[in-house]
């Protein structure tokens, strides 16, 4: 069963016709999904979207970022950085693409039972507390994972986006109760994400990342996952799994030079998966994926390996450099351990 | 006082080569160095088009060294020229503190309009947080 919240008609966020985070995305999650689940959309509860609240929003992001965003739009828009446009409809979209991840959040909770999908745009990972960047005005999935944590609740969000989720870090950093895992290609934007950027001193070890060189193929993902993420999950014991789920690592999209195919992101949808602990507890969000047919492919193939109901034909990729990378993670996890940060 | 390095933020718009230009001027007697600084975003613009800087890296970094800075090519200072992945506000504040910049030289962008519009200024968000000098060029007025 996929839980689904999507934005449809409530997509006003204009970013004009030269810019690749566009609505057309939205209608090629759609069609992925309905690949994965078959046209009569059997085996999806829809949910609709939400506006997020001020006090839901303002437990990640600053009142006076909320403030400024909401102005900028009803002045008539704008821009945040050059990569970053509003439009007059960029408010209310950005608090109901929260909204949707929040209601999704819900629903799972209700049933308990399910996979959640909050199909909604912008995207939220680069966002932070205090300024969005990077296509992204409200940081969703921070959003949701802040709402649960104030239940209690312990949050693993997992971003396999080819780029580095700097404003969900941010937010956590200095957050026990959240371990937030990148996995990114590096150098590339925002700069950031580290190996040796591993959480704050309130939170050591509650942020991992491994920065990947271009060329990464999805074997060094399962990696990832295999040989350190599952360890630290089972150390940390979450009890909600969010996906920041962007889709740009695909070989075919242009925004990065990452190798995977859609059959990685079936496996990658497995192994997170299997760190929620049990059903009814994982979640996934749309960041990025610019390529549509790309797109459409890979959320087809992450959304029927999780509901059983499709499999694709794009194989998982193999190979390629990346192996420092993890190796490095692992010594710094170590040091961590033996109380060492240098 | 003694002004050692310039930090100046380049984007191949008219505005910010009116600023490399200023930074040249104040550089130029002075024997300061300027490093020219330039910040990858995703996308960035090339001949008029919006290009995603994954795929367009060494186009864009051709661009920024030969075109954009060209105005140091006759300049009588030391320069560096640099590109940074991230925002613009970000990467020249961290330029900044990197080269232990005495001045830091922006253009300032034309949106305009009130207080909220200050969000997406990258002029505005450099003179909060340089906490030194800022010289912030404007755009030419037409007559």
């Amino acid at each position: 069963m996929l839980v689904l919240s999507a934005l449809g008609e409530l997509d006003r966020h204009d970013t004009g016709d030269w810019h690749p985070e566009r609505p057309a995305r939205l209608e090629a999650v759609r069609l992925g999904i309905a690949d994965a689940l078959g046209p009569t959309g059997d085996g999806i509860v829809s949910v609709a979207p939400r506006a997020a609240t001020q006090e839901e929003i303002v437990r990640v992001h600053s009142a006076h970022y909320v403030w400024s965003l909401e102005h900028l739009a009803a002045d008539g828009g704008g821009e945040l950085d050059p990569d970053t446009p509003v439009s007059a409809g960029s408010w209310d979209t950005a608090r109901f693409a929260a909204g949707a991840g929040l209601a999704v959040i819900d629903e799972l909770a209700t049933r308990d039972a399910g996979i959640g999908f909050a199909a909604v745009r912008p995207p939220g990972h680069h966002a932070r507390p205090g300024m969005g960047m990077g296509f992204c005005l409200l940081n969703n999935v921070a959003i949701a994972a802040a709402a649960l944590a104030e239940q209690g609740e312990r949050v693993l969000i997992v971003d396999w986006d080819v780029h580095h989720g700097n404003g969900t870090q941010d937010a956590f950093w200095e957050d026990p109760r959240v371990l937030y895992v990148s996995m990114h290609q590096s150098p590339m934007y925002p700069g950031t994400g580290r190996v040796g950027e591993t959480g704050g001193v309130s939170a050591p070890g509650a942020t991992i990342n491994f920065p990947f060189p271009a060329g990464t193929t999805g074997e060094m993902y399962r990696r990832a996952i295999d040989d350190v993420v599952t360890d630290a999950a089972a150390a940390f014991s979450p009890t909600w799994v969010l996906i920041s789920a962007g889709f740009d690592a695909h070989r075919d999209d242009p925004l990065a030079g990452h190798e995977l195919a859609a059959g990685d992101y079936a496996e990658l949808a497995t192994r997170v998966a299997a760190l929620a602990p049990r059903d009814g507890r994982l979640a996934i969000f749309l960041e990025g994926g610019y390529e549509l047919a790309a797109l459409r492919r890979s959320v087809a193939a992450t959304v029927g390996r999780l509901t059983g109901t499709f499999e694709t034909d794009e194989a998982p990729t193999h190979a390629g450099p990346g192996a420092d990378t993890i190796g490095a993670v692992q010594v710094f996890r170590e040091r961590l351990r033996e109380g060492r940060t240098s | 006082m003694i002004v050692r390095t310039i930090v100046v933020g380049v984007d191949g718009s008219e505005n910010a080569q009116r600023a490399l230009d200023w930074a040249v001027t104040l550089a130029e007697p002075s024997g300061a160095r300027v490093v020219a600084v330039h910040a990858l975003g995703l996308l960035d613009r090339l001949e008029h088009e919006h290009v995603p800087t994954a795929s367009h890296r060494d186009e864009i970094l051709d661009e920024f060294r030969s075109t954009w800075c060209a105005a140091l090519d006759a300049a009588a200072c030391a320069d560096e020229r640099v590109v940074v992945d991230g925002t613009p506000a970000d990467v020249i504040l961290g330029a900044a503190i990197e080269h232990d910049a005495d001045i830091i030289v922006v253009g300032e962008r034309g949106s305009g309009g009130g207080p909220a519009r200050d969000l997406g200024s990258t002029s505005r968000r450099v003179l909060e947080g340089a906490g030194r000098p800022v010289l912030v060029v404007p755009q030419e007025q037409s007559a």
